[in-house]
This record gives C-alpha cells, sequence and structure tokens, in this order.
C-alpha cells in the first residue's frame, strides 16, 4: 500500500536499509517505535491502511533515533529538548498525512485518518492560495512548499501546549480500567509539551538547597 | 519499580515487553480485582522518548500473562474458573475494554468524566457539540438475559466520535461485540496521538 505514495516508499526503503522488523503488538499499547530491539511495533487493532500511515510516522522516529537527529534529554536545554520532541512528533504526524495524500492522489481511495489531518490540509491549502494570489508568477513548487510549510506549521501549533488538541494517550486508567482524575476531579491526560517537560526534569533534578 | 519476581515473570511471559520496559523508566501499577481470586491486574506505563506505552498483565505471584488481548484475558479466566455474577459484570466490562479496546478509543461513563477540551466552554459551536455529545453519554448498563448471559451497554470515545457500545458476556468472561453505533462525530476532545 506504501508502495503507492513517495512518502511511503522512502519509509519502506529507510526500514529495509536499516534491516528494521515490524511486528505487530497489543492494541492498548498502540504502535511506536522500539530502538532497543531495531523493530517498530504496530497496534494490531489497525487495518492495512491505518497501519500503512503509522509505518510512515514510526519510521520517522526510527530515523531521528538512528540517525542522531531526536533531542537528547541529558545535554539539551528544556525549551530545546521540548520543542525538538514535538517538531520530530509533528514531523512524522505530517509524514503520515502526507503519504495518505499522495495514496489519494495517485487513485488510491484511504478512509483511514491521522490526528491533524483536516488541520494540516486546511492550513495547507490556504497557503497555496495565498501564494499563487500573491505570486501569480511563481512556479507551482514554491506554492506548495509555501503549502507544506503552513501545514508543519499548523501540526505543531496542535501539539504545543495551551492548544491541547492532541494528547500523548486517552484519560489514565487505573490497573482495572477505572478512570483517574486528577486534583481538579477531571480524566488526567498528559499533552506532549507535558510529558517532554516531566521528561526533562526527571533528568535535572533541581539541586538540594543549601544549609 | 516493581519487583525483580514481577519483572522476570513479565520478560518471560512477554520478552518484548520484558527488554522494551527495562530499556525506559517504566511505573508499575497492581491491584486487585474484584472478579478474580488469584490474579491481580498489572500496568506498566513504559515512558518511550517519543510517548508513553501501557502494557498489561495479569499476575498471581507465580505466572505473568498478558491480557493486552482478549485472548489473554480468557487465558485468565479459565486459570480462575471464573463465574461473573451480575455484580461484577461492569467492572470486568470495565477491564476488558482497557485492555483491548486499543490506543484511541475509551469509555466515558458520564459527562463529567470526559476530557473535554479546553475550548469547549468558550467557543459557541465547540460548546454546542459538547452539550449534545453530554446527553448522549450513558453509564454502563448491565442487563442478564433469558440465556444466562448479560447485555452490556456502555458510551466510548474513538478519537472526535462518541460510540455506543453493545456486548454479551457469558458468565466465563467470553465477549461478544456488535459492531459500535457512531452517535456524535468531531466532539470537542483532544486527539489522541499515534
Amino acid at each position: 500500500m506504501l508502495a503507492n505514495s513517495q512518502t511511503g516508499k522512502d519509509a519502506v526503503k529507510y526500514l529495509d536499509d536499516h534491516h528494521i522488523a515490524i511486528v505487530t503488538g497489543p492494541a492498548a499499547g498502540g504502535s511506536y517505535w522500539d530502538s532497543a530491539n531495531n523493530q517498530m511495533v504496530i497496534g494490531n487493532d489497525q487495518n492495512a491502511e491505518q497501519a500503512a500511515l503509522t509505518v510512515a510516522h514510526e519510521t520517522n522516529h526510527a530515523h531521528y533515533d538512528k540517525d542522531g537527529l531526536a533531542a537528547n534529554v541529558v545535554n539539551d536545554t528544556k525549551d530545546n529538548y521540548v520543542n525538538g520532541r514535538i517538531n520530530e512528533e509533528a514531523e512524522g504526524t505530517v509524514k503520515s498525512i502526507q503519504a495518505k495524500n499522495e495514496m489519494v492522489a495517485g487513485g488510491k481511495p484511504t478512509a483511514a485518518k491521522f490526528p491533524l489531518e483536516d488541520e494540516y490540509n486546511k492550513a495547507h491549502d490556504d497557503a497555496v492560495a495565498k501564494y499563487n494570489h500573491d505570486h501569480p508568477n511563481a512556479p507551482a513548487a514554491d506554492a506548495e512548499a509555501a503549502g507544506k510549510q503552513a501545514g508543519q506549521d499548523r501540526v505543531v501549533a496542535g501539539f504545543k501546549n495551551g492548544s491541547r488538541e492532541v494528547v500523548s494517550s486517552v484519560p489514565k486508567t487505573d490497573a482495572a480500567g477505572n478512570v483517574i482524575n486528577g486534583p481538579d476531579g477531571k480524566p488526567i491526560h498528559e499533552n506532549y509539551t507535558d510529558y517532554y517537560t516531566r521528561d526533562w526534569n526527571n533528568n535535572h533534578p533541581a539541586p538540594a538547597a543549601g544549609p | 519499580m516493581a519487583g525483580n519476581d514481577l519483572v522476570d515473570r513479565i520478560a518471560a511471559a512477554d520478552p518484548g515487553s520484558g527488554s522494551l520496559m527495562r530499556a525506559h523508566n517504566s511505573a508499575f501499577m497492581e491491584q486487585p480485582l474484584p472478579f478474580y481470586r488469584r490474579f491481580r491486574a498489572v500496568l506498566i506505563t513504559v515512558r518511550l522518548p517519543e510517548r508513553p506505552v501501557e502494557l498489561r498483565f495479569a499476575d498471581d505471584g507465580n505466572e505473568a500473562i498478558p491480557v493486552a488481548s482478549a485472548a489473554g484475558i480468557y487465558a485468565v479466566n479459565a486459570r480462575e474458573g471464573l463465574r461473573l455474577d451480575a455484580d461484577q459484570v461492569a467492572p470486568y466490562f470495565r477491564f476488558f475494554y482497557a485492555n483491548t479496546a486499543g490506543r484511541t478509543r475509551y469509555l466515558v461513563e458520564s459527562g463529567d468524566r470526559v476530557p473535554w477540551f479546553d475550548a469547549a466552554d468558550m467557543d459557541a459551536e465547540l460548546e454546542q457539540r459538547k452539550v449534545a455529545a453530554r446527553a448522549l453519554i450513558r453509564p454502563i448498563n448491565v442487563v442478564a438475559t433469558s440465556d444466562g448471559r448479560f447485555r452490556v451497554t456502555a458510551t466510548a470515545i474513538d478519537q472526535k466520535t462518541l460510540l455506543r457500545l453493545s456486548y454479551v458476556v457469558s458468565a466465563d468472561g467470553r465477549v461478544e461485540a456488535a459492531e459500535p453505533i457512531e452517535l456524535l462525530e468531531g466532539i470537542p476532545v483532544p486527539y489522541v496521538g499515534l
């Protein structure tokens, strides 16, 4: 299925070149890049279309990890770490959306949707229209580049703190499946900024107070 | 961190999960379940650099069994000789759904316990959708059927779609699911990242 899109072909080539296995895992765990085992785990609740888009996403994580592009929780500043992780997540999300768009454009209808897909496409299309209006004689590739940048910016905004458009997990439950409420009485679910910030803080404990 | 014995049992049951939780910071939660006598639920949240991953097991101190699938839960049911009574069906269903439904789906039992999008109270259109969704949310309902089974209806969310669930649960814990009914799309809750 990924062969119907250039983004998908690139992902498959990367996996082949790096001997990365794709395995299925429990639905509850979802899909993730498992660097310790050089494999990509795809949740077994996903159909073929969903899995194809997810492979495009997780391949981006593998690429960041294996090629040294990922933010470093020990060496980076907090802002650089959080922004770097969010940009990686957003880029992977955009890869999936672009893979789908390329599949659809190539005559392969795809029902599966990725988070922020509608938002990406609207930002992309608006930016392309504006670019063409402002630069009537510019090459189409320039307008497309502006569209992709606007779409990527929109996805990044969706992952940033404050908007709370995307969270890193469903509301937290205990081991029995009961929803856990926070101090404000609302279900606990962490957005990506909070997740990455907590990881950075855990690796940079505040110095003990002096005497 | 859990005791080494539990970690070893989990690694023996599922080497992939074992290596994953040993490679990353992981939080363990154990608790008894009202419908099992020996096995306790174990939820492990592995903090991958990209996002958290939840691993789910049942453990009786001698054996850990992966329960993130119906087959895994049935394996525990068989060891327990499970016989559900009516009062145990809702907690059993809660456990079953949390373990098997997938990363983007979760039960909602009350409008007060939905992670509404923060802007839902500040935007007229979103507020309208929130009100409409709240009106459709029902707690888990269990009805005994004439053949000794239980019909379960519940409400769930998958990404931004509100669903009506309909299941039949046997006393031995076997579950039959009907196709979920989509009640409302575009409800004002966050996406769950993939």
